[in-house]
């Protein structure tokens, strides 16, 4: 079971709204190599898993996985605050907004709704553990394409720490193969 | 927010921080004694901290103790603690 606490797992505090960077943003939300991709690939795959340290590393890192769901969300919220709909239009929200307006919706930057056919979950420890190794990197190379995207410090501060995160959780999940 | 809630609750983030890392961290080495030494440590520090954050500013986590309002309902959620 999980217990809610009301705090993020690290402070977001975005001064400047930028619609445009909420849309790159947001494909770390609900894209391909997304925290809601991660959270379930790894809380879906422990059930599989016939060593106590792998189930442990999947059930704590997916479970973090979903403090970054939270925090990618506060991210998107607070650079979504208070446009005008001159805003909107010229950076190039309006194709979200007329959808969600400033709800938060998991999508790629593309568009496309999130799905779980970015995720695996095979029944085999080797082939998933694999999976979770590539997917930190994927998650990895997108906060990388996020910087070069976008200059605020704010946000790049809260993105910086995300990057770090899969570094580290890689490092993990190459232990936990390495750990049978 | 006023700023010492601001740097009790970064107080709690950090140790809250320590104790996830070291718990993954011990996942894949759980005979390893200096980390659960630090996992410990950090744990004790995060319940003071949070014992202290709590007794002045409210639930961290919806919880019991004395109260005449469920105040887990205001504002701000995390997410509105904006700069």
């Amino acid at each position: 079971m999980w217990q809610y606490e009301k705090r993020l797992i690290r402070p977001v505090k975005v001064q400047r709204p930028d619609p445009a960077a909420a849309m790159v943003i947001m494909s770390q939300l609900g894209g391909p190599h997304g925290e809601l991709g991660a959270a379930t690939r790894y809380l879906n795959q422990r059930y599989a898993m016939p060593y106590g340290e792998v189930a442990g590393i999947l059930t704590d890192v997916g479970t973090e996985e979903l403090a970054h769901v939270e925090m990618v969300s506060a991210i998107l919220y607070q650079l979504t605050r208070n446009l005008t709909v001159q805003e909107i239009k010229e950076k190039g929200f309006d194709q979200y907004f007329v959808d969600h307006t400033t709800g938060i919706y998991p999508q790629a930057a593309s568009g496309v709704p999130f799905s779980v056919e970015t995720l695996a979950s095979t029944g085999d420890v080797l082939a998933d553990l694999h999976e979770d190794l590539a997917a930190e990197q994927k998650a990895r190379m997108s906060y990388d394409n996020i910087l070069r995207l976008v200059d605020d410090p704010d946000v790049r501060d809260a993105i910086k720490f995300l990057r770090e995160r899969e570094i580290v959780h890689f490092q993990r999940f190459g232990e936990a193969k390495q750990s049978q | 927010m006023e700023a010492n809630k601001k740097r009790l609750l970064q107080k709690v983030q950090q140790y809250e921080f320590a104790v996830i890392e070291a718990n993954e961290y011990l996942d894949t080495h759980p005979d390893d004694q200096e980390a659960i030494r630090y996992f410990q440590n950090a744990s004790r520090h995060l319940q003071q901290q949070l014992a202290a954050y709590e007794e002045k500013y409210g639930k961290i986590a919806a919880g019991e103790g004395e109260m005449t309002r469920w105040a887990w309902v205001d504002e701000p959620w995390p997410w509105q603690m904006e700069g």
